[in-house]
């Protein structure tokens, strides 16, 4: 049977990517998830290992993930394309051990316009740093080490 | 009393030095207070800040607990809290 692509049928909605993986990410394949005919602007954050945290220098981190997290990532993405008028939307986080330098999330928003895409675009981060179940090691270089989010 | 198993995440995991452990107990209450007693205070530290999921839903200290049933023991997420 010869089936004809339906645009809509393949992208039922403006998420276009989602993941959550443990090997390096890539911006460009974020951006290509997101492009658009009908977008004007394009909005990428790009989540990158500090090497200090506090004045401390930071030698390694980890991120781990709780098994929910993709449907979590989901909702969050969700709420973020019902809220504003976003074309697509992408995010993907990186689990495991990173170095100082290595992306730790890339999230992106084609919007028609480019103001959408920039508040969209944050409040995508913004919900996913503070509601997508994934922790954060740190350790610094006096040999201590801490939970990020615990006081 | 019923019984179940209690897993531990991230800070929790670390302080309790197990990701898993069985429960016995009739709540939430019950089960985090023994959990407490056998460990030390940074465990209790952390345990403070945590949230915890009964069956896969957000509990308090009264949350009855069934046989078989599974606690989540969840510290704040990485980007929960601080600068932006």
């Amino acid at each position: 049977m010869t089936t004809v692509p339906d645009p809509s049928a393949a992208s039922p909605s403006a998420i276009r990517l989602l993941g959550v993986r443990d090997h390096a990410l890539s911006v460009d394949e974020v951006l290509a998830a997101v492009a658009d005919g009908a977008a004007g602007g394009t909005t990428v954050f790009v989540g990158t290992v500090r090497d200090s945290d506090e004045g401390r220098p930071v030698t390694s981190l980890g991120y781990s993930a709780h098994p929910s997290v993709e449907n979590v990532l989901r909702e969050v993405a969700e709420r973020v394309a019902a809220a504003h008028p976003v074309i697509a939307l992408a995010a993907v986080h990186r689990v495991g051990d990173l170095a100082v330098g290595d992306i730790a999330v890339v999230v992106a928003v084609s919007s028609a316009h480019r103001g959408e895409a920039f508040t969209a675009c944050r409040a995508l981060i913004d919900d996913l740093k503070s509601q997508v179940p994934i922790w954060k090691h740190q350790s610094f270089a006096d040999g201590s080490d801490e939970w990020v989010g615990l006081p | 009393m019923v019984r179940g198993t209690i897993r531990y995440w991230a800070a929790a995991r670390a302080e309790a030095g197990t990701a898993e452990e069985p429960f016995v107990g009739d709540t939430l209450g019950d089960v985090l207070s023994v959990a407490r007693a056998a460990r030390g205070p940074a465990f209790s530290r952390v345990l403070a800040h945590c949230t915890f999921l009964v069956d896969g839903v957000r509990g308090g200290p009264a949350t009855p607990l069934v046989d078989g049933g599974v606690i989540e023991v969840l510290p704040p997420f990485a980007g929960g809290s601080g600068q932006v």
